[in-house]
């Protein structure tokens, strides 16, 4: 749910159980403040753990949000069960000064500068240009690929494992909403898991836990889980046949594998529409260079059958531009643009000419989710199959 | 910064649409903050501080006063100043009061106890949010006309990172 005032919108984020307020909160109608004050206390009422108030993109706060910030401080200091972060930015001037003061009102409240140390080891996490991305995308796909999970299969009291979890978004996600039994995180990048780690420890996420793993070697017993996923990232090993059999080995007898991949070809746009298609199939390209198969959703079909899985179920989840998805679509391909041109073209030693393209023909995606009638949908192929007995 | 901003604006202009606070605490925050070295910074604290003096003092005026807003620097302290043609006397005497209050009072202790209190008494939080934190100090004078003006100042450094 968002609250959109005449100058402000407020929205949650699940990924980090957080509240982000954006523009100018400077109502002076008691009937805003009390909405916004009602919203709070709803999702107070549905968190564990901590919630974040993120207000680094807030211009202004007048006094009156302010002292609605404090009520709900108060409000959470009686309740008792959640710790309150309130996260704002040296760059806001009003935030240095009026959020630190409402420490006095509950010295429990952290007030964090999110560019000073918002988390030790967030600069690394975030600076990495995978994270963003993925974080970006997790927001897009969650709400179309949670049904899906469900639709494969995936049931209360079940024994997950999401093997090459990065930073736990997802896997966080499936334990709180889906309440499976338990669900295991397992990524071979260290901050990423130190990352998941916080966040399942920060929001007292009972049924998760997070590993750090090589996917081609997990330290698992056989035939553990209920279901296994593996999401995104069949796609950037040159060789998923290993994390393939691996994935197989800890799924127990008649329990599902779930896997989803990338087919730059489900990529469309309108307008700009040859611009769109032609920076995808450069894109394909590169990652093919360097080992990356960034069509492989069409593939995975087949190797569910491959494996002898039983009855393989296909899905396309689709996320296009419209209604509220269109800012954090943009932010996606803008993560998209950076890993293509920046960390792919560096690593494929790309002239400044194709870099520029590259860069050219994300900017027409970009304008196309910015034109007031533009659409772009992204497809990412879902294949689950189960494990014979 | 040796000049001098100034506007004229009717109260009821305010009265009439509270979204006018925002934008005239914006414009002059925007077209002051070229004189200030630290620029976003400057717009944003200026704009923080005339939001809540406008707000105070369109709430004790009478619809037909017209409030005249300036700005400057003396002294290493920059000087908001809001004058109302015709202040209501009730409204001016809360006023009085809350700025002899502020004058004398524990900062902490009243926001403290004003952020924690039940009912919002939305004339006293602005002010003393300012006294807080952007440790302005306040002033009036009235004229035989019955104008009234409000004088806060803060230090240039609250405008420096």
């Amino acid at each position: 749910m968002i609250i959109t005032g005449e100058k402000y919108n407020i929205s949650y984020d699940a990924l980090d159980q957080q509240v982000n307020f954006e523009g100018y909160v400077r109502t002076t109608s008691q009937a805003d403040i009390q909405t916004i004050m009602d919203y709070l206390v709803d999702l107070h009422g549905r968190q564990n753990g901590s919630l974040r108030l993120n207000f680094r993109k807030l211009r202004y706060m007048n006094a009156l949000g302010l002292k609605m910030i404090a009520d709900f401080l108060v409000y959470a200091r009686q309740a008792d069960t959640l710790t309150v972060k309130l996260i704002g930015s040296k760059v806001i001037p009003w935030e240095e000064k009026s959020l630190a003061s409402l420490k006095g009102v509950w010295d429990s409240v952290e007030f964090l500068v999110h560019d000073d140390h918002f988390y030790g080891s967030q600069g690394i996490i975030e600076d990495a240009d995978f994270i963003p991305l993925l974080r970006n995308q997790t927001r897009l796909l969650w709400p179309r690929e949670k049904p899906v999970l469900v639709a494969h299969g995936l049931r209360e009291g079940m024994r997950v494992a999401d093997i090459c979890c990065g930073c736990g978004d997802v896997a966080l996600l499936i334990a709180r909403e889906l309440k499976p039994g338990s669900v295991v995180g397992v990524d071979h990048s260290g901050p990423a898991i130190e990352h998941a780690n916080r966040l399942q420890k920060e929001f007292e996420v009972r049924n998760a836990e997070f590993r750090l793993g090589d996917a081609t070697a997990l330290m698992m017993d056989d035939e553990q889980f209920d279901f296994v996923i593996c999401r995104l990232s069949l796609q950037i090993f040159s060789k998923p046949e290993q994390i393939l059999r691996e994935l197989v080995r800890i799924l127990r007898p008649g329990g599902r594998l779930y896997l989803t991949g990338e087919d730059y070809d489900l990529i469309v746009g309108y307008p700009n529409e040859r611009s769109v298609r032609d920076v995808y199939e450069k894109a394909g390209s590169y990652g093919q260079q360097i080992g990356m198969d960034l069509y492989n959703g069409r593939k995975l079909y087949s190797m569910l059958l491959g494996l002898k899985m039983k009855s393989v179920r296909v899905d396309t989840i689709d996320a296009d531009n419209t209604g509220a998805n269109r800012p954090i679509f943009a932010e996606v391909i803008t993560s998209w643009r950076r890993f293509s041109a920046e960390t792919i073209g560096r690593e494929l030693r790309i002239s400044e000419e194709e870099r520029q393209q590259l860069l050219a023909g994300y900017d027409a995606h970009l304008a196309t989710i910015r034109h007031p009638h533009g659409y772009t949908k992204w497809s990412v192929v879902a294949a689950s199959g189960e494990k014979s007995k | 910064m040796n000049q001098k901003i100034a506007l004229m604006l009717p109260a009821k202009d305010f009265a009439s649409d509270w979204r006018r606070f925002n934008l005239v605490a914006n414009y002059i925050a925007e077209y002051a903050s070229y004189f200030f070295e630290h620029r976003d910074r400057a717009e944003n604290v200026i704009s923080s501080v005339f939001y809540e003096l406008l707000e105070h003092m369109a709430a004790i005026s009478r619809d037909d006063a017209g409030l005249s807003v300036r700005l400057r620097t003396q002294d290493g302290r920059v000087l908001f100043e809001i004058s109302s043609s015709n202040p209501r006397p009730e409204a001016l005497e809360l006023s009085r009061k809350l700025l002899g209050v502020l004058g004398s009072a524990d900062i902490d202790s009243l926001y403290r106890e004003i952020l924690e209190a039940p009912s919002t008494d939305q004339a006293q939080l602005g002010l003393t949010m300012l006294a807080h934190d952007y440790r302005a100090r306040f002033s009036s004078t009235e004229d035989p006309s019955g104008a009234v003006t409000l004088l806060a100042t803060i230090g240039l450094e609250e405008l420096i990172p």
